[in-house]
């Protein structure tokens, strides 16, 4: 506590003074204006304000009045809410605090809730940065099989997790329930497995795995609650005394592994262990260490007893137990016995190196036996128990070995038994050395960290991807490893580099992948098709379309040969088809739009995916590409939805979606709109990548534009100055991106009447362009030249640019676009400026089909805007009252348009050029009033250095002269 | 007219020396009532300030025949007294207890859900100690709501202030306590 100086906090203390009676909107403005002015102060009110709604919810330092209405009481209440959710009713009241049922009502996630209070412990200081920055990551947690934690924070006081809410019963009072049969029960368990291991790949660890945590719907769904918040809520050193004391622990004794109760690291292998237990009930009915053992006594069992053994438990255990699952006692004990027992004892064994390397393994195991294969714990378990009787026993042993065995086994019996003991123990051997390798691999990583940079403080600065290209160069290069641990690992690799973007080392991974799944692992195992899968997502990405192709086709095959045409593996190849079809279309037949509806129709019929999303998505970027609009629309808005429920809110995926909305709302001139989509994306690319992200770049720049297509300049300025800013800093002053801001930002300057700023632009970009590659951009930022020089009366230099723009969009072979007449209004305005008008009438005559075919926009802007350039023509032919007539109409035509405001610059044109058709037709009148509409409007919109604004008020001077 | 009365009302005009006589004639009194209250309680002991203050008063009324008009102002300073009386405490037992294991202490103002270990009524007093040197009116508030049991009235009228200001002292003190006490940024 440093921060106690007296100043600074008789300061903070002052200001709170008044914000104490502000009303809140009032208070929130002045927090604002004190974060931008004086943040150090900002802080600590904060702070202080965090510590009053705390103290009033928790009711610190209060005295003991005659009423105790103030006493501290629930959390919430039914009608409250909270932040964006309304409180409906209590769900119940757990250790930890209240679950109450919400529903968020301001449209952005429809559906119920589950609301979580913690206590306010973790509303303060470091332990609100830390929760919510843990929060955060299990936020990105997304699995069909786990109930999604959408959304955590403070608000008056209350420290709150939103979970998505499930309605479903516990697997155990399921499985019951339905007397489901041991099967059955199996296939439940593995489901969960997946789901476990899942967060595991994601390096998230469960620690509180328990039948209340795991719930069935009725649909036979199953749902884990509460992953990671163990963590979430476990803390370090002096906080976790404090903390364990106000919440108490955060696991639950019956389901907690030795290491929990020891207080010792946990790890994924500890959700193995609570994994096995949960089996354990589900088969049994009981506890491994019986249903009335509790408190130290049970802290006791877990560490030091052996577990009871399954068929003992099971007929110590309900009398109806054999019924639950379906068959006789002396049938469900026999069962129990054997491969089960040892796979069950396995999970449960008290040091994490002797139990199953990972919860895949685990599954595995379970599915082997499912499949009446022989299970790899039945030998481990053999050698493991000799091993153990061995060693509490081992001077009898020794003793009594020789003697023993050869008296009742005979030499032969001695023979056969040593040859399977030793068999066993090299199972055991190999499993052990797998449980522990991925142990030894990750330390492995520091240690090579540290070999290469033996200078300890050299070596702390390593970076995460260095750290991981060591990692992987170490997989790749140990082929003699375990293959389903080499396997694992890659995955873990692969996931983390595909976050840290780095293609080649991904692509090397998932080719070893291939290599290793194909050697060790059955050609019908789903892993297989999936590494196909993630192999041609790769290599679409880098745009290499053929080998992507091959690589999604082989995947179909793998699972053809197995009849497979509906699973999820299925559905994500089809989409993968998609996207790659999408990435070489030109807009000809309908391959991409078959194999996303293909997809579509599989993954529809599983709970919302990531991929299902994907599905959407593609199919509206590729209506959208066809021009048809209503639909991608459509698509956009399920595969948004989608996203939202499968990678939650604020996935980049749902952001993706935004984005593509507003491009497609903003081809039917629904502007308004478009621009609220792109809000939502800046958003959720801000949180998820951060502001300097790439995604959150582009959605920026595209907010400019959008802003700079609403009429809307001076926001537009605000938006791309600061774009602009953020990109030269984090990609340079040469980035693509980078140049296009600057090419957005001199349209807006433009229309802004700002011409100096809009030329140091112009030249900037002119000075960049030498050997640029990207013609898009360059031929872009060409036309705003033009547009510039026209508007400053260079009409010469504007047709020099304007056929450069041109000779480069023909010899690129462009394909046609809005770009083809916009390059044909800028000349025909240059040449009639010139007193060519013949030939300005051709330009705007070829642009005319162009016109019909690309002019989406309701409105027609841009026919509009082609009217305005004929008038031109017109006038500069002398043709002054035919010119005014147009103009006139196109003038009456906006004012009329619900969408005026967006298209001001184009009225304003109108207006200047019907003043001085009017006054070339000697109606002073009426040319002075259209002066007064451009004067008007520019007045609003433009900027009062506007030359053109100052032309305009000088040219007024007629009319009152 | 009794010691105490005459104290108090010289305390009241600013004498600093009657205050301190004050404080050692009352700290007395407190200090072995607490002892007292202490010992009777068995394995976790709750320390009711506003309770005891209450009881030194009442018994010093009796023998002094201190007018009622005097309650107030009693209760004020001894609020003071009161919250010495609980530091002192805590701070010699831990300094104590590193020798041996001793019992440990709460200190409760009544409110089930609020019992304040040794270790946090240690660091209460630090921050008390700060938010003295910050804002002594509000440091007078939190001793004569919390130590003294005073009602806003009671402590608005005994400062010359008003209601409002004694609740907004009060919510800006408990504010700036908590986040003392627990805020570790």
């Amino acid at each position: 506590m440093n921060d106690t100086a007296t100043g600074p906090w008789r300061e903070a203390l002052g200001v709170i003074d008044g914000l104490l009676t502000a009303p809140p909107p009032e208070r929130e403005q002045k927090l604002r204006e004190l974060e931008a002015t004086q943040p150090d102060l900002h802080r600590r009110v904060r702070a202080l304000l965090d510590a009053d709604a705390v103290a009033t919810r928790i009711g610190f330092l209060d005295v003991p009045r005659a009423d105790v209405s103030r006493r501290a009481g629930p959390a919430l209440s039914a009608g409250a809410r909270l932040g964006p959710y309304r409180i409906e009713r209590e769900l119940g009241t757990g250790g930890m605090g209240e679950v109450w049922l919400a529903r968020r009502d301001d449209g952005l996630y429809d559906g119920e809730v589950a609301i979580k209070t913690l206590h306010p412990f973790f509303a303060m200081g470091a332990m609100r940065d830390r929760f919510l920055r843990e929060a955060q990551m299990l936020g990105k947690l997304a699995h069909p099989n786990i109930a999604r934690l959408l959304d955590a924070g403070v608000a008056d006081g209350v420290v709150f997790l939103v979970i998505e809410y499930v309605r479903g019963t516990s697997i155990e009072a399921y499985c019951d329930g339905r007397s489901l049969d041991v099967d059955a029960r199996l296939a439940l368990f593995d489901a969960v497995c997946v789901a476990v291991a899942h967060a595991h790949a994601n390096l998230i660890v469960h620690r509180d795995i328990k039948p209340g945590n795991i719930l069935v719907t009725d649909e036979g769904q199953v749902k884990l609650l509460d992953f990671g918040i163990g963590k979430l809520l476990d803390a370090d050193g002096a906080e976790r005394t404090e903390l364990t004391r106000v919440t108490g622990r955060v696991f639950t004794p019956e389901f907690a592994a030795p290491e929990q109760i020891l207080g010792e690291p946990v790890t994924t292998v500890t959700d193995v262990y609570s994994l096995g237990t949960l089996l354990f009930v589900l088969l049994t009915g009981a506890r491994p260490f019986g249903n009335e053992v509790s408190g130290n006594k049970l802290e006791h069992a877990v560490l030091h007893a052996e577990p009871e053994s399954l068929p003992r438990a099971a007929r110590d255990s309900a009398p109806d137990l054999a019924a639950k699952r379906g068959c006789t006692p002396a049938r469900l004990a026999k069962t129990l016995d054997g491969d089960l027992e040892n796979i069950v004892q396995r999970a449960l064994r008290k040091p994490a190196a002797d139990r199953y390397a990972s919860v895949l393994a685990f599954a595995d195991d379970v599915a082997r036996y499912r499949r009446h294969e022989p299970v790899l714990a039945r030998a481990g378990s053999r050698a493991y128990r000799l091993g153990r009787f061995v060693r509490r026993h081992r001077v009898a042993v020794a003793a009594a070995a020789g003697v023993f065995v050869a008296a009742t086994a005979g030499v032969a019996g001695v023979v056969y038994q040593a040859r399977e003991a030793r068999a066993q123990a090299v199972l055991a051997r190999r499993e052990a050395e797998k449980a522990t390798s991925i142990k030894d691999y990750l330390l492995s990583i520091f240690e090579a960290n540290k070999t290469a940079h033996p200078d300890g403080a050299a070596a702390r600065k390593t970076t995460a991807e260095e750290l991981m290209r060591m990692a992987t160069k170490q997989v790749l290069e140990t082929p003699d490893k375990d293959a389903e641990v080499r396997y694992e690992l890659m995955e873990i690799l692969g996931s983390i580099h595909a976050g840290l973007e780095s293609f080649d080392v991904q692509e090397a991974l998932n080719k070893e992948k291939i290599r290793v799944a194909e050697q060790s692992f059955s050609l019908t195992d789903i892993r297989l098709a999936e590494a196909y899968n993630d192999h041609s997502e790769l290599l679409r990405a880098r745009q290499r379309f053929d080998e992507a192709r091959a690589a999604a086709l082989h995947a179909v095959e793998l699972r053809e040969v197995q009849g497979d045409r509906t699973s999820p593996t299925r559905g994500r190849t089809e989409v993968q088809l998609g996207q790659i079809a999408y990435g070489t279309f030109e807009g000809v037949g309908t391959e991409p739009i078959d194999h996303f509806l293909a997809a579509i129709r599989i993954l529809e019929r599983f709970p919302p995916s990531h991929e299902l999303a994907r599905a959407h998505l593609g199919l509206g970027r590729t209506y959208e590409f066809v021009d048809r609009y209503v639909e991608s629309i459509d698509e956009n808005q399920k595969g948004i939805r989608v996203a939202e429920k499968a990678d939650g809110p604020r996935a980049t995926a749902v952001a993706g979606g935004h984005q593509q909305m507003s491009r497609a709302l903003a081809a039917l001139g629904r502007l308004e709109e478009a621009e609220q989509h792109l809000d939502q994306a800046i958003e959720i690319f801000t949180f998820a990548n951060g502001p300097d992200g790439g995604f959150t770049a582009i959605a920026t720049l595209d907010l400019g534009r959008m802003k700079n297509r609403r009429g809307r300049h001076r926001e537009a300025v605000v938006v791309l100055e600061k774009a602009l800013e953020n990109r030269v800093r984090v990609a340079g002053p040469q980035d693509h991106w980078t140049q296009q801001v600057r090419v957005s930002l001199l349209n807006s300057f433009v229309s802004l009447g700002d011409f100096e700023r809009a030329r140091d632009l112009d030249r900037t970009l002119t000075a960049s362009f030498v050997e640029k590659r990207n013609q898009r951009l360059k031929l872009s930022s060409m036309r705003s030249r033009a547009v510039l020089a026209l508007e400053e009366g260079r009409a010469k230099d504007a047709l020099a640019v304007v056929d450069d723009a041109q000779a480069l969009f023909d010899a690129q072979s462009q394909p046609r676009s809005p770009m083809s007449y916009s390059l044909l209004f800028a000349r025909a305005e240059a040449l009639a400026a010139l007193g060519r008008e013949r030939e300005a009438r051709e330009a705007l005559d070829a642009s005319l089909p162009l016109l019909a075919e690309f002019d989406k926009d309701p409105e027609k802007p841009d026919a509009l805007y082609e009217q305005v350039a004929r008038a031109r023509v017109e006038l500069a032919e002398g043709q002054s009252g035919a010119a005014a007539e147009k103009l006139s109409k196109v003038v009456e035509h906006l004012r009329a348009s619900k969408r005026r405001a967006e298209m001001w610059p184009l009225e304003d044109l109108a207006q200047r050029r019907l003043a001085d058709a009017q006054f070339a037709a000697g109606n002073v009148k009426a040319a002075c009033a259209a002066l007064d509409g451009s004067i008007e409007l520019r007045m609003t919109n433009a900027l009062p250095i506007d030359p053109r604004l100052i032309a305009a008020k000088k040219l007024k001077d007629r009319c009152n002269g | 007219m009794g010691e105490i009365t005459v104290l108090l009302d010289r305390a009241r005009q600013g004498d600093a020396a009657a205050r301190e006589r004050f404080f050692a004639r009352v700290y007395s009194e407190l200090d072995r009532l607490a002892r007292t209250h202490l010992s009777r309680q068995a394995q976790i002991t709750m320390l009711d300030g506003p309770g005891l203050v209450n009881e030194v008063y009442l018994r010093l009324a009796a023998q002094e025949n201190l007018p009622g008009t005097d309650r107030a102002a009693f209760l004020a300073y001894a609020s003071r007294v009161m919250r010495s009386v609980v530091i002192d405490h805590v701070r010699a037992r831990s300094a104590e207890r590193r020798g041996g294991g001793l019992r440990a202490i709460t200190l409760t103002t009544g409110v089930a859900e609020q019992v304040f270990s040794e270790p946090q009524i240690e660091s209460l007093g630090d921050a008390l100690e700060s938010l003295e040197h910050i804002d002594p009116r509000a440091h007078q508030v939190v001793e004569m709501r919390y130590f003294g049991g005073l009602e806003i009235d009671e402590i608005a009228a005994f400062l010359d202030v008003s209601p409002a200001t004694v609740k907004r002292d009060w919510t800006k003190a408990r504010a700036y306590l908590l986040h003392t006490m627990t805020g570790l940024a």
